[in-house]
């Protein structure tokens, strides 16, 4: 089996999820190899350090395995089913954390869509040419600031609107509007690459 | 809260933005299965499976791999061995799987829980590996104490397995049957209730088809009774009052006469009926006369009798006909003229009476 990471994939081999759920291995290995190094990015992002990051996607992985069946083509792919999970338990985690009084970072100020909005894509994800990359770093550079920062409040620190408001001491209502365009906007501009 | 409210929820439900409550609430209603919601959701979570795609790829640790699937081999090899975890979905797991599973010790890192498995002592293999050339054969790893303390461990596992396995079959055999049998019972109690509510129908049916006409008809028959007693009831009125009336002449003249105040005045003939006679009894406290009258001339059609009392002027006093034999009796029971009275007279009256004689006298007295 090959250890080494790969890049992060925009997609998954949709035969990959009902092979695993036949107790295939083979294809177990394959879904790692094709989703982990998207996982980790999320993960490490939430969680901010790599061993951190590497627990939780160890438990993703045999959660994957164990409840393998709970996967409903139906509701979406692979891909936003695996990120959907990694991000809940992520979030999971870091509530956690910020119970237990440990600090957590805030790495908002600094974060990867900054860099990408810098229009410096790494080399793993130049020598990637992942389309995918290209388009989701373009659709986040072009959302307003505000749109795409309160979108990753929620997201990458699994705060609420309200939560986000009182933090960014704006209106309520100011804040749902911002993620609610933002979000359409995403939509639009990412739609192909699920249609 | 409305479907629309929803709605405008469901891209900060994908991002995680809700707070406890809405995220409830949006729960709830897609639970209750609104496709609308269910498809937008799944564009919005697509929005969102694409957005770590944004991140700088940060690679994971080389290891990670290989301690995932150690886990993994881990959590599959205690149930081919027979673990007694009940976890259904792992612990019972299809053919494959527990086949390939001796097989991965080359693949596998040190360490690993399928490599611990053949440490045990060696039984009675163990003598014929020692006792094996410098050079073994490719097969001799298979007589190694570790290989038969492996395979006594597969063996013993598949044994337990297909203990469990049976075990399982047999308990959900009893389950179906228990169910089954509870089943066929209900469906017996079913059709008994079935049959009864039947009959109870029938019963209900012919109890209208047979009581009800005869009751009719006996409702019937009492009107028709009763209708028939209303008429007897009648005609003994009717015969009640003709012997009334019959009767009380008599009664009262018999009355009159046990009076001490009661007078007796005798009636003769006129030249017109000259054979006629009667007598009057007269009481005088009470206001009544009683007239008897004998031999009294036929009565022409649609005349009458008219009994006067003449005090100045002549009153009538009722008028009568004759009874057979030419006899007449007539009770005069309030004369309008109570005091005074001097004379009687009969004459004869069309019928009905005058206020005045009109006719023939036939009878008449003095006091």
């Amino acid at each position: 089996m090959d250890l080494s990471p790969k890049p992060a994939a925009s997609g998954l081999d949709p035969d990959l999820l009902p092979r695993v759920a036949r107790g295939d291995r083979g294809a177990f290995g394959q879904l790692y190899e094709q989703s982990s190094t998207l996982l980790f990015s999320l993960a490490f992002r939430i969680l901010g350090d790599r061993d951190s990051a590497a627990d939780l996607l160890q438990d993703v992985y045999l959660e994957v395995w164990r409840k393998r069946v709970s996967y409903d083509a139906a509701r979406g792919s692979p891909m936003a089913w695996l990120v959907t999970m990694t991000r809940s338990r992520a979030i999971d985690r870091l509530r956690s954390r910020t119970a237990k009084g440990h600090g957590v970072t805030d790495p908002i100020d600094h974060s990867p869509a900054v860099q990408l909005a810098d229009g410096k894509p790494s080399p793993l994800e130049a020598s990637a040419g992942n389309e995918t990359r290209s388009l989701v770093g373009k659709a986040l550079t072009e959302l307003p600031e505000a749109q795409r920062k309160a979108i990753e409040l929620a997201f990458y620190q699994g705060l609420s609107h309200s939560e986000i408001a009182a933090k960014l001491n704006e209106p309520l209502g100011t804040v749902k509007t911002r993620i609610k365009l933002g979000m359409d906007k995403l939509r639009t501009v990412l739609r192909p690459c699920w249609e | 809260m409305a479907h629309e409210e929803f709605e405008q929820n469901l891209a900060l439900y994908a991002v995680g933005a809700l707070d406890p409550l809405e995220r409830q609430a949006l729960e709830t209603h897609l639970t209750e299965g609104c496709q609308m919601c269910w498809s937008a959701l799944k564009d919005y979570r697509e929005t969102t499976g694409l957005l770590p795609n944004g991140l700088p790829i940060t690679a994971p640790p080389p290891g990670l791999k290989g301690r995932i699937e150690t886990a993994v081999l881990a959590q599959v090899l205690p149930q081919s061995a027979g673990a007694t975890d009940s976890d259904a979905t792992l612990r019972t797991p299809d053919g494959d799987v527990t086949i390939r599973t001796p097989a991965p010790p080359v693949a596998v890192p040190a360490g690993d829980a399928t490599i611990r498995l053949p440490s045990q002592p060696a039984t009675r293999t163990a003598p014929q590996a020692k006792a094996a050339p410098v050079q073994p054969p490719w097969w001799a790893w298979t007589t190694t104490p570790a290989f038969a303390a492996a395979s006594a461990a597969l063996v013993l596992g598949i044994g337990a397995y297909a203990f469990l396995l049976n075990s399982k079959v047999a308990l959900e055999t009893a389950q179906r049957q228990q169910t089954e049998a509870a089943l066929q019972q209900q469906t017996v109690q079913a059709a008994t209730l079935r049959q009864e509510l039947a009959q109870s129908q029938q019963d209900l049916v012919e109890f209208k088809q047979r009581t009800l006409p005869a009751l009719q008809d006996a409702v019937a028959q009492r009107e028709m009774d009763i209708e028939r007693m209303r008429i007897q009831l009648a005609q003994k009125e009717q015969e009640l009052v003709g012997l009334y009336k019959t009767a009380s002449p008599k009664d009262e003249m018999l009355a009159m006469l046990q009076s001490a105040n009661v007078r007796v005045l005798s009636l003769a003939g006129t030249d017109a009926a000259k054979s006629a006679g009667g007598l009057v009894l007269y009481d005088a406290e009470r206001g009544k006369a009683f007239l008897y009258a004998f031999n009294m001339p036929a009565l022409p059609r649609g005349k009458v009798y008219q009994l006067w009392t003449i005090t100045t002027k002549p009153v009538s006093a009722g008028t009568f006909s004759a009874d057979t034999g030419r006899k007449c009796r007539h009770l005069a029971r309030s004369l309008q003229a109570k005091s005074g009275i001097t004379k009687f007279a009969v004459s004869v009256e069309p019928e009905g009476g005058k206020p005045q004689p009109t006719g023939a006298i036939y009878l008449h007295g003095s006091l």
